[in-house]
């Protein structure tokens, strides 16, 4: 710092700027031409994403997912993306999807989605899927192939490279256009260099984006009407109880907070709707829920694809434990509290008079169905 | 009266670094000793396995565990056809889901498998006899059951996470027997699917890292719009909608409407 009155060179806040073609503020050093107003600190209109790569491609890297509930689920988009990230511009990314998905393709990375809308997610047939994939191999010859390692997309994954005989790496839990690293036993990561087909683990990837992709949609092979395996027959898929279960691995989860005094018409709503119940950690410390059924930092981490807080306030501990959820839900009294940043639909209301509205329609609606 | 067959493998701990028992493994024994009234049930091991965890998968009450000598860099192109060998007379063959030694790939089921030309049936928590006939229980995501009625020879992956405490009988972990056994001739061919540790891939093993690296696309930004993202308050989180206007009824059919479009409700 100069000291006061010395002939420090002073910059006008004010001098003349014209805004430039790009929408950026032009100042010319000692010029007189523009505007004479503060800048002002307004972000740019928010330009769209640039494409990754226009084409055309020479080869094309394939995911296979089974889709959740008509989207893919955030472990599938981590795949699409790693799959974009690694893909040389000449590689197309192509999405084969099992089950109805209505994404928006080219916002994941995606440059043609085949959509096999009509799969039956209830019916037990891996051998048929590993048919199609086949098929897949032979109208795609992929140069890659990318699964989430879970449930049933690991289980299709393993069918399917010992099937195709491809080389295959499974619970992969770093990838570079290099390498992967899958965790081993005794204290030891193994490196190896990509194989034909990876199973990824959740988290190797970041799902946002900073391209799109080309968002084709194309059309997936006819499904095979191979007969189902002989001598294996399926006797029915029963779904869980969500009261037996435990909530980590509930799908709908109604959880009470200090705005909800009576519990057994709270217990009334979540049997009603088929969520399992939880808790923040007030309503649990009041003793009106076990301490198994606490959802947050000191309580239980849970991965619902539906979460109802009802009088959750939504404090930082109990925000940590739903991270996982894909649609939060807050019903709450006061419109500002910090759960309504995290829920996709917040709703301003009493939350017993609400759950005594809910629980009547649901009834009503249950009756009807 | 049909045979079971459960194939074990030891299990580096990672904390002490002593060989026990895989607790997967011993979940497929206790289930495959769960029949053992209507069904002979072998205990199988290939690889290396000292006596202390052989005698540890008898403490669950087998009376004899077979342990076929093999040498320990025997890839899974090599081992498949040598398990496939020694299980092939048995109906079912029990494994765990993934091996806690080695990689852990969970590809050794599916391998044998199609080495035995036998379905195979992943993530299975329960077995009962129906008859000639075996109802499979499966195991599904969100605590879902699939039941199989199984009618020829299957491989079954059996899934750990369910099982209660196992049985653990010092009696029987002494009385037991320990049969070491050469390696079955005839088992030179590799098998040509490839699996996790297959000839075709080379692995290098590197100590543990903590941290993993995140694959993110390199994001070409000017610093202008680096600097426009540091002070951007509009793409920022603010919520989703938010209902404050009408009754309770109204905000109620908005929460279910949410549920349904969503599919989280099936009415």
């Amino acid at each position: 710092m100069r000291p006061a009155g010395s002939s420090a060179r002073r910059i006008d806040p004010r001098r003349p700027a014209s805004i430039g073609p790009s929408g950026l503020r032009r100042i010319v050093l000692g010029g007189s031409e523009g505007e004479r107003s503060a800048a002002t600190l307004a972000p740019a209109p928010t330009a769209s994403k640039p494409l990754r790569s226009a084409g055309p491609f020479a080869r094309c890297v394939l995911v296979v997912a089974h889709a959740d509930r008509g989207a893919l689920d955030d472990h599938a988009r981590e795949v699409v993306a790693a799959a974009a990230v690694l893909a040389e511009p000449d590689c197309e990314v192509v999405v084969a999807v099992l089950g109805a998905c209505q994404d928006d393709a080219a916002t994941w990375g995606i440059d043609r989605m085949l959509v096999h809308s009509a799969f039956d997610p209830e019916a037990y047939q891996p051998d048929v899927a590993v048919c199609w994939m086949l098929e897949l191999q032979r109208l795609f010859n992929p140069a890659q192939w990318l699964l989430a390692d879970r449930g049933a997309d690991g289980d299709l994954g393993r069918r399917f490279s010992v099937a195709a005989g491809l080389s295959v790496a499974c619970h992969v839990v770093e990838l570079s256009r290099a390498r992967l690293r899958v965790r081993a036993a005794g204290g030891f990561d193994a490196l190896a260099r990509p194989t034909a087909v990876m199973l990824l683990e959740r988290g190797v990837a970041r799902a946002a984006l900073p391209f799109v992709g080309l968002g084709r949609q194309g059309t997936p092979p006819a499904w095979p009407q191979t007969p189902p395996a002989a001598g294996v027959d399926d006797l029915g898929l029963q779904a869980g109880d969500p009261e037996l279960q435990s909530l980590e691995e509930a799908d709908l989860i109604l959880a009470a907070g200090n705005g909800v005094t009576d519990v057994a018409l709270f217990n009334a709503l979540a049997s009603a709707l088929g969520a399992a119940t939880g808790a923040s950690r007030v309503a649990v410390d009041d003793g009106r829920f076990p301490r198994a059924k606490q959802i947050g930092a000191t309580g239980k981490t849970v991965s619902a694809s539906g979460y109802l807080a009802l009088g959750i306030s939504g404090a930082m501990q109990h925000l940590q434990g739903i991270k996982d959820c894909r649609h939060v839900i807050a019903v709450n009294r006061d419109a500002a509290a910090p759960i309504a940043r995290r829920a996709a639909l917040t709703v301003v209301e009493d939350s017993g008079t609400l759950m005594r509205a809910l629980l009547d329609q649901v009834r009503q609606q249950r009756g009807r169905a | 009266m049909s045979a079971l067959a459960v194939l074990v493998a030891s299990r580096l701990d990672a904390v002490s670094g002593r060989s026990t028992r895989s607790r997967g493994d011993a979940a497929a024994v206790a289930l495959a000793l769960r029949q053992a009234a209507t069904a002979q049930v072998r205990v199988v091991s290939a690889g290396a396995m000292s006596d202390e965890v052989a005698r540890d998968y008898l403490a669950l009450g087998a009376g004899r565990i077979e342990l076929f000598d093999v040498d320990a860099d025997t890839d899974a192109a090599h081992l498949v056809p040598l398990l496939a060998s020694v299980v092939a007379n048995s109906a079912l063959v029990l494994t765990g889901t993934r091996a806690a030694s080695g990689l852990g790939s969970g590809v050794l089921p599916y391998a044998l498998a199609a080495a035995l030309g036998r379905p195979m049936i992943a993530d299975v928590v329960d077995l009962q006899p129906q008859g000639a006939a075996w109802i499979v229980t499966q195991a599904g995501p969100k605590g879902a059951r699939r039941r199989l009625r199984v009618t020829v020879p299957a491989v079954l992956a059996i899934c750990a996470a369910p099982s209660g405490a196992l049985r653990h009988s010092y009696r029987d972990r002494m009385a037991g027997e320990v049969v070491r056994q050469p390696c079955p001739n005839g088992t030179a061919a590799p098998v040509s699917t490839a699996t996790g540790t297959g000839t075709s891939t080379a692995w290098s093993f590197v100590p543990l890292a903590r941290r993993h690296q995140v694959l993110a696309a390199r994001a070409r930004q000017s610093g202008h719009d680096r600097m426009l993202g540091a002070i951007d308050t509009q793409s920022a989180s603010r919520g989703g909608t938010l209902i404050d206007a009408g009754n309770a009824d109204d905000k109620a059919r908005a929460i279910l409407d949410y549920l349904r479009t969503h599919a989280l409700v099936n009415f």
